[in-house]
């Protein structure tokens, strides 16, 4: 459902502008790195859930909160990858890289205790996003499938958080979600003068405007004992609906009367109006944190995600539906497990912290392609905090391995690839309690 | 341990190292070292109309022994632009195809071996029992339809002692054979325009005994283990499929509406019965693009002001406006090619080819060889399209992909597939892992193009198609004094 922006609230507009495209460092295209804390603990942190990035992990856990508390930073990530082409198409001996820019996904969050058993948070995140952009573009094998496809997402969610009791807490919040695409490719042709296939356009398409919708999301957080905590969260589906413009860019064959067919079929430099939508998938996580010692606390996580909503990618264009596509791309329902360590230094007030992911990718391997070369991931964290009574600041690194993925003769556009992709996360921190 | 004791413990674990380390050579795994192809123009790599060196490498026993790592596989390869010489795109606005002028030479006709690939252009599979030469042994004789007998099977070396096909492919004695022939019993319905039985359809009957000759002499005389195709259906191919039935503006290409928003349907006239405006489900062969654009056939009077015009521009010795394009058939007992497929002959091919596939699946089942379902393969290809790495490619004629441009033979990524094809079915079968084609440098190659010469009205030359049509020459021996078509070659000869 497409909103417009209140006049009051145009700055997020400006907001999203500035966000950068972001690398995908879950599996599918979601990410998970929204405060520096829970990334040092491979993302294990439905059940610590003890910062404002709560938000984000477990919204129930900012109910425990007692001061006002400002937490932001931002993740750097670095990822890789390579493509090596195998028979029939691109063939044995093809190569091709991913540009691997490094791009920031944000995570801040502000939490505000409005009386002894309620409290209200706001956080700005980026819960997806995608950009895979392969070098050497217009000579990429792949390129009539995809050379850029980039998401961007940002999501405002306001939360209130409710105290029950000293073991308990439930919140909920309203999730703002704005979206935007860029999606770049070739178009061929077979030339009939030399029976070769040949580059006839060039087409890139933009959202434009605020494409927004809202969504929820929930969680609850229960403390039986003061070493034990379980949380549960929910983070309900949104249809990212989202309009713009597309534009063809001929290429030119050195035959005349061709290329001027060619300029008759396609509409060439003018933008055209386009709309598409991004079904993203309802999150549900479940975790159980412990303290095997008085300062030492273990925890694990298992994270659905209902990628089953992501069957097809729509490009739909308003005035020459004969340009329609259809992508299949038949995502399943996936799961990643997380577990987490934090040993804590009271008297230093520093803490050390380990994890570990696995996360299954949602594509099957018919989609495993140019446009997001995705497999399943492991994931190794460590992360350091600093914290006094009112700043503190936590850094982690976490490196993902992703094990080769590959279409196995099965690529529904038969482009069989086998990908080798890895990426290096460095997430910081800082915060503030007033 | 004694001695003989841990000499026979050394021996047996050696053996049994030597089970596990070296895999087994199966039984059943084929010998690719000598390598048979035999069957039609399809099978030698004929492209646009004409049998060149740059098609000839890109014929599917070509790739195959490439990918198979074969010592060797000569082919009978041909300079060019080829023989005949082959049809290229002249223009596309308007749409011209011609003949490249001049004939190319063959490369090795001295070659000390049967050649490898013994497709010959033109042989149906009675030809490939029987017939040693269409032009009297002699290849440069100007005059003959088809000079590949002589090129491929070179019987003017010495004529007394001629073989066949089939002899010569038992003479290569080969250890690995595909054998895809019978295109040709259908075709020349397709490019005369005329399915009749016996003259441009061969009997099942006579199809099934020459198949089982064949593959019966292939399996006595040699070691050969085999791969079968079967018959691809010729009423899809773009020769019959790309000119539509209805009246098209001659300057625009769009379809000329009635006054009540109809298509109008061209003129044609089957046998013993007056010009109609073609039924529901006929099929226009290429070579009538080139009688309507430069004689109107086809046209109805007053179909639309812009015809009537161009009509009466042609001059009244080249203007048949009115007068129906012409059906093939046996008219007093001559055979007349025509560019019509009706609906019943359209049946009649289809139905032919499904009883000849029954036939070369029941010889493949007896045998336990595997067939390559080319006519399934085809039938998706013409109904869903191929594509490869984003890439669409169909049966369209000239910017499909897969033809080249006489409309009839695929063109060298059609060629690719179809060698590919091969490659997965023999590894099904036989249980291999031979590796796929790599398609990209056929989808991309740097094949060579003309560049658009003088405009022509003529959409494709009389060259052309005399050239096409030779290649596929109905079997008229039921239409004279019972000799048979062979008969007559030897006859001639005396």
């Amino acid at each position: 459902m497409k909103r417009t922006i209140p006049g009051g609230l145009r700055w997020i507009a400006v907001l999203t502008a500035l966000a950068m495209p972001i690398a995908a460092s879950g599996a599918g295209f979601g990410i998970f790195e929204m405060g520096s804390k829970a990334t040092g603990m491979g993302g294990a942190f439905t059940a610590t859930a003890d910062d404002p990035s709560a938000l984000f992990y477990n919204p129930a856990g900012i109910a425990f909160l007692d001061k006002a508390d400002f937490y932001g930073g931002t993740t750097l990530i670095r990822p890789q990858a390579e493509l090596e082409g195998h028979n029939p198409y691109p063939g044995e001996g093809s190569r091709a890289k991913l540009e691997s820019p490094i791009f920031t996904p944000i995570g801040i969050h502000y939490v505000q205790p409005l009386s002894s058993s309620f409290v209200a948070g706001l956080g700005v995140f980026t819960p997806f996003g995608l950009a895979t952009r392969w070098q050497d573009k217009y000579n990429f094998s792949g390129r009539f499938i995809s050379q850029r496809a980039e998401l961007k997402v940002i999501s405002i969610q306001p939360t209130i958080a409710w105290k029950i009791s000293d073991e308990f807490g439930l919140a909920v919040g309203a999730e703002y979600r704005m979206s935007s695409v860029a999606l770049e490719r070739d178009v061929p042709k077979v030339n009939p003068y030399t029976q070769t296939v040949v580059d006839i356009a060039h087409v890139k398409l933009e959202s434009s405007g605020n494409n927004s919708d809202w969504g929820f999301a929930a969680g609850m957080l229960y403390k039986p004992a003061p070493w034990l905590r379980l949380g549960v969260s929910y983070r309900h589906h949104i249809d990212g609906d989202i309009e713009g413009k597309a534009k063809f860019t001929q290429i030119p064959t050195g035959y005349p009367d061709f290329d001027a067919a060619v300029a008759a079929a396609l509409p060439f430099d003018q933008k055209e109006k386009v709309a598409t939508s991004v079904a993203f998938p309802s999150m549900a996580s479940v975790g159980i944190a412990t303290d095997v010692a008085s300062d030492m606390t273990v925890e694990v996580d298992a994270n659905w995600t209902g990628w089953n909503r992501f069957q097809k990618l729509d490009i739909n264009f308003a005035d020459r539906s004969d340009l329609n596509s259809s992508t299949d791309e038949s995502y399943k329902n996936s799961w990643n497990y997380r577990i987490g360590f934090e040993q804590r230094y009271p008297d230093q007030g520093c803490a050390f912290r380990l994890g570990f992911v696995y996360d299954q990718t949602p594509l099957p391997n018919k989609t495993v392609g140019p446009l997001l070369p995705d497999a399943d991931r492991v994931g190794y964290s460590i992360g350091y905090g600093h914290n006094t009574a009112t700043w503190g600041v936590d850094i982690a690194y976490m490196y993902l391995t992703i094990r080769k993925s590959q279409s196995k003769g099965l690529n529904t556009d038969h482009f069989e690839g086998t990908y080798d992709s890895k990426a290096h996360l460095l997430g910081i921190h800082a915060r503030y309690r007033f | 341990m004694s001695q003989p004791k841990f000499a026979a413990a050394a021996a047996a674990l050696a053996v049994t190292i030597g089970f596990a380390g070296v895999p087994a050579r199966a039984q059943d795994a084929p010998d690719f070292t000598n390598i048979l192809t035999l069957g039609d123009s399809i099978t030698a790599g004929f492209e646009s109309g004409s049998l060149f060196e740059q098609a000839q490498q890109n014929s599917y026993g070509n790739i195959f022994a490439q990918q198979v790592a074969s010592p060797v596989f000569a082919q009978p390869l041909i300079t060019d632009p080829g023989i005949p010489g082959q049809l290229y795109l002249k223009s596309l606005i308007p749409l011209s195809i011609d003949a490249k002028a001049g004939a190319g030479q063959p490369k090795i006709i001295t070659y000390p071996k049967v050649y490898n690939n013994l497709g010959i252009p033109g042989a149906r599979i009675k030809d490939i029992v029987a017939t040693k030469t269409v032009c009297g042994f002699n290849p440069q004789d100007p005059t003959c339809a088809n000079p590949f007998y002589d090129l491929i099977l070179r019987n003017f070396v010495n004529p007394a002692a001629a073989t066949t096909a089939l002899q010569q492919s038992i003479g290569l004695a080969p250890t690995f054979a595909f054998v895809f022939a019978g295109n040709n019993d259908v075709l020349g319905a397709a490019t005369n325009g005329a399915a009749i039985d016996n003259v441009t359809l061969t009997s099942v009957e006579s199809f099934n005994t020459d198949l089982q000759t064949i593959l019966g002499g292939l399996k006595q005389y040699t070691s050969a283990k085999m791969v079968l195709a079967n018959i691809p259906d010729v009423t899809s191919l773009p020769f019959v499929s790309t000119i539509p039935r209805f009246v098209l503006d001659p300057i625009t290409s769009q379809p000329v509406l009635d006054s009540t928003g109809q298509l109008i349907p061209l003129l044609g006239k089957e046998q013993g019965q007056e010009t109609k405006p073609l039924r529901l489900g006929t099929r226009v062969t290429l070579p009538a693009s080139k009688l309507i654009k430069s004689h109107c056939l086809g046209i109805p009077v007053g179909v639309s002001p812009t015809w009537d015009g161009y009509c009466a521009s042609l001059g009244a010795a080249n203007n048949f406006e009115g007068y129906p394009l012409p059906d093939g058939g046996i008219v007093n007992g001559a055979f007349q090619p025509g560019v019509l497929l009706y609906p019943e002959e359209i049946t009649a091919i289809k139905t032919r080819t499904a009883e000849f596939n029954e036939k070369i699946e029941g010889a493949a089942a007896q045998l336990g060889v595997p067939v390559l379902d080319t006519n399934g393969i085809f039938r998706d290809i013409a109904a869903n399209g191929l594509i490869y790495g984003g890439i669409e490619f169909n049966a369209a004629y000239l910017t499909g992909g897969m033809f080249s441009y006489d409309g009839i033979h695929p063109n060298n990524f059609g060629y690719a597939v179809l060698a590919n094809e091969f490659v997965k079915v023999i590894d099904d079968f036989y249980g291999l892992k031979i590796p796929q084609v790599n398609l990209f440098p056929y989808m991309f190659g740097n094949s060579e193009s003309l560049m658009a010469g003088s405009a022509s009205a003529a959409t494709m030359t009389d060259a052309a198609i005399d050239q096409i049509r030779r290649m596929f020459p109905p079997d008229l021996s039921s239409l004279k004094d019972g000799h048979s078509h062979h008969d007559a070659q030897e006859s001639a000869k005396e």
